[in-house]
């Protein structure tokens, strides 16, 4: 019986379920909108997906199928959602990143399946986050996050996150390579993630874009709590006590020290305000408590109307249409892919924190997205992974999601030690 | 009648065919939930395998090599930890990769001691080598398949 108990789910079995998945919500669409060309592209897009994706993982790898299965399945959801908002259109662009997003993942899993390879190739993650860095200052408009390359738009602050979770996870080892200079003892790694973060949090605040800055910080701060904790639950409790104290100090500094229209936003009521700031806020409410538990229906909504409807308020356009019950199944689902860390548990500290450092990115947008949206904090302008319309923040999340693949099915092989032939 | 008008004509319809794709959605995550719980169970025998199933054993107390890092010495955050004062903080590091362990000194002032010979770098483990930290003496053994 035990035996047999760890036999995997085949992958026929998990391919049929989210065929007959997006079938069933496809079956909704043709109710609202009836059965037309648009229809016909969108099934067979989101259907192929599914059948090619899950053939190609058969074929290819058969190990850590959670990640790539719950991909498939958010990605086709996704694509049926934004293909729907305010009137059927295909959303092929969407569908396309969505592609590229778990063609990403596979690309990112392959490059850090090998923890020690991975941390070896530090340097060049340094690189990389400085090149990105650089990028912003010097290719985007003044003081904007965008590069406009005329034909497609890219925010290179989404694929900072990747490499700032690259280089925010650490091992053992690296903790233990301690340098001295004037008497004082440091570790070089801890260093360069202080001064990443200053780099990362100066440029937000300059691009005056401090949206995304929560997430940065929730990655640095996790990967401090990692080095200094280490895992195994033997956190020692002063420490914890002392941080969160530091935690407190700098988010009192922050708010004091906020740009007027970060102060704005904060103390500002969206309901005294309802046609000017508070706007976008009041219509997402108002679409959530119109769309009840079941929605008004694919294609019923007007919150589609509302700027950055498919994007920052998406999981209120998603209520309004689908109700709130499939809004809440999808944030669920999306937040299956970093639990998903906590069914296989990675064998390496480098694999751990870059698991911690995609359950921050994850969870922080995702808390960022929805309570702006519902008027629980201030509207901040992220994603939700994998939902919201966008290119650079798709690809994002597709990298990160390899890195949870990575931590679920390693290769530990020093690539050094293979070469020495041993010790 | 057209599918359409009667969407239109009867609303519970259309709540109905909504609550049965969110039932059928979250079938489909708990279907997922159980292979990733089969997946788990195949890593830790997989784990189990290409780590030989070593673990250390010390005054009749088992420790288990369950990742490909495993720190020991006094400091409440090291995965083996003994409250000795002969023992540093961090004395010895475990390693896994290449399909082997091996232990190394992690700057500990009384050193690591195996099969009776300070080591000076990494030094590969087998079945019943005798680890040495302070008075402690660790013997690596070969687990019960998992």
């Amino acid at each position: 019986m035990a035996k047999n108990s760890t036999k995997p789910l085949s992958h026929p079995l998990l391919l049929l379920l989210i065929l007959i998945a997006h079938t069933a919500m496809m079956v909704l669409v043709i109710f609202s909108f009836g059965i037309n060309a648009e229809v016909v592209k969108m099934a067979v897009a989101v259907l192929l997906a599914d059948v090619a994706g899950s053939v190609i993982l058969q074929i290819v790898q058969r190990e850590a199928c959670t990640v790539d299965t719950v991909m498939l399945l958010v990605i086709g959801m996704s694509t049926i959602y934004q293909s729907c908002f305010g009137g059927l259109s295909f959303a092929l662009k969407h569908y396309i990143f969505g592609l590229a997003a778990f063609l990403m993942c596979q690309i990112s899993y392959a490059v850090t399946r090998n923890p020690y390879r991975a941390e070896r190739w530090k340097p060049a993650w340094y690189v990389l986050f400085f090149a990105l860095v650089a990028a912003i200052l010097l290719l985007t408009g003044s003081r904007s996050m965008w590069i406009d390359l005329g034909f497609i738009t890219i925010q290179p602050s989404e694929f900072v996150k990747p490499v700032f979770v690259l280089i925010a996870a650490s091992s053992i080892r690296t903790q233990l390579n301690k340098k001295t200079f004037l008497g004082i003892h440091f570790v070089p790694d801890n260093l360069m993630l202080i001064l990443c973060t200053v780099v990362i949090a100066g440029l937000q605040w300059w691009c005056r874009d401090l949206g995304s800055l929560p997430t940065f910080v929730a990655v640095a701060g996790f990967g401090f709590l990692l080095r200094f904790c280490y895992l195994r639950e033997k956190f020692s409790v002063r420490l914890i006590v002392f941080l969160a104290g530091c935690a407190v100090v700098a988010g009192v500094l922050a708010w004091k020290l906020a740009p007027a229209y970060v102060q704005e936003r904060l103390h500002s009521d969206i309901w005294s305000d309802m046609s000017g700031t508070g706007y976008q806020q009041v219509k997402a409410l108002t679409a959530v408590a119109e769309g009840g538990w079941f929605g008004k229906g694919a294609g019923n909504g007007t919150l589609i109307r509302v700027a950055a409807s498919r994007t920052d308020i998406v999981f209120s356009t998603i209520c309004e249409e689908w109700g709130l019950f499939t809004g809440m199944m999808t944030v669920i689902l999306v937040l299956f892919l970093p639990a998903s860390i906590l069914t296989v548990p990675p064998r390496s500290y480098y694999h751990s924190g870059l698991a911690v450092g995609v359950a921050a990115v994850f969870m922080v947008q995702m808390t960022l997205n929805i309570f702006g949206s519902c008027n629980v904090i201030p509207f901040t302008g992220v994603t939700i992974p994998f939902i919201s319309q966008g290119g650079s923040s798709m690809l994002s999340s597709g990298i990160l999601a390899g890195f949870l693949k990575a931590a679920q099915a390693p290769v530990l092989t020093d690539p050094v030690l293979k070469k020495k032939g041993g010790a | 009648m057209d599918i359409q008008e009667i969407f239109r004509q009867y609303p519970y319809f259309r709540e109905a065919a909504t609550a049965f794709v969110v039932i059928f959605v979250n079938i489909c995550a708990l279907v997922i939930l159980i292979a990733a719980g089969r997946e788990r169970r195949r890593g830790d025998r997989r784990w189990a395998k290409e780590s030989k199933g070593y673990m250390l054993v010390c005054q009749g107390q088992t420790y288990p090599l369950s990742a490909a890092e495993i720190l020991i010495g006094r400091h409440p955050s090291a995965d083996i930890c003994f409250p000795e004062t002969e023992i540093s903080r961090f004395h010895a590091l475990l390693t896994f990769s290449n399909g082997r362990w091996q232990i190394e000194d992690a700057g500990a002032h009384n050193g690591v001691i195996v099969n009776g010979r300070r080591i000076s770098g990494p030094c590969t483990l087998h079945r019943n080598d005798a680890i040495t930290i302070g008075k402690r003496r660790l013997v690596v053994v070969k687990g019960e398949r998992m």
